[in-house]
């Protein structure tokens, strides 16, 4: 009886520990993806995106097909346009199923246009997809959305 | 000499109905691709619901749990979205003339991950607008049964 509450202690210590290092992983990802935004880096893109045929990264009614497309028409050229930017991830969830997991986030986008001087401040959601392929976790999707920070009226 | 142009001929023919075989008769769209599996089929099933008004069956495709994001709000159970914005949603669909222009859904054990971009045209006191709508939607296997995890609209 003992041997037997022994072993379940330690598989549901052992869950608890692989779950926390999946969560420290994605959560590293998302931190990293932060940076890559906020200093017009394409390297935290390559290091954690799945590069293949068919993936969508969308923004607000807009996308990028592929992850060369992403790097190179999205976040590279926001280091010239915009004099800062400052993006923060809250609130993360992130859910499991085998190796697929997906990551939910509040965000808070905050930058200035270089060319204008306009200056934004929204909020709104961002979702990750991930694939763990060999034994990494990669992006595989990614969605956000977002509005005017304060703004609540609902659109319809 | 006629006999190898025959075997060419013949060697060409076959070549051209392998190949012509082997991607179907009708060259698959990347813009529209996985749309055969169940688990496209529970997409394409929500979208008729809310698009036609059935609460019942738009609210049958839905996890307990999903998680909605719209417009910069959050419904994080199907309860809360049927009881909630889901009527609204169905009302503004109604109103409006809705073009899916690219649709992938790609499954990977028991989820599947859909993507979808339409363009929509609203008639408004004689003034027609266009907007681009963006679709993220996760389904999951639960119990042998597909479901909707997670929606992102934008």
């Amino acid at each position: 009886m003992s041997n037997k509450i022994i072993t379940l202690t330690l598989i549901f210590i052992s869950t608890l520990l692989f779950a926390n290092e999946d969560d420290q992983q994605i959560k590293s990802i998302i931190n990293e993806i932060k940076f890559g935004w906020e200093n017009g880096d394409g390297t935290p893109f390559r290091k954690n995106f799945l590069d293949f045929e068919g993936a969508r990264y969308i923004e607000s009614g807009g996308q990028n097909e592929g992850l060369s497309d992403l790097v190179e028409h999205h976040v590279e050229p926001e280091k010239n346009a915009l004099k800062f930017l400052s993006l923060d991830f809250s609130k993360i969830e992130i859910h499991y199923e085998n190796d697929f997991a997906w990551a939910v986030a509040n965000i808070r986008v905050k930058g200035e246009v270089r060319k204008t001087g306009k200056v934004f401040d929204k909020s709104g959601f961002q979702t990750f997809l991930f694939r763990k392929i060999e034994g990494d976790w990669k992006v595989v999707h990614t969605h956000s959305s977002s509005k005017d920070f304060k703004t609540k009226k609902h659109e319809h | 000499m006629k006999t190898t142009h025959r075997t060419l001929l013949s060697m060409s023919l076959i070549i051209i109905t392998t190949i012509s075989l082997s991607h179907g008769n009708k060259p698959e769209n990347p813009l529209f691709t996985g749309l055969d599996s169940k688990a496209a089929k529970i997409v394409t099933q929500f979208r008729k619901a809310l698009m036609t008004g059935d609460v019942k069956l738009a609210n049958s495709l839905l996890s307990k749990d999903v998680l909605i994001y719209e417009s910069g709000n959050a419904e994080r159970s199907s309860l809360e979205y049927v009881s909630g914005h889901m009527l609204a949603d169905m009302k503004y669909l109604s109103s409006i003339q809705s073009e899916q222009i690219e649709h992938q859904v790609k499954v990977s054990g028991d989820v599947a991950i859909s993507t979808s971009q339409s363009k929509i045209t609203k008639t408004d006191a004689g003034k027609t607008s266009e907007r681009i709508s963006m679709e993220t939607i996760v389904i999951t296997k639960i119990d042998g049964k597909w479901l909707i995890t997670h929606i992102h609209w934008s």
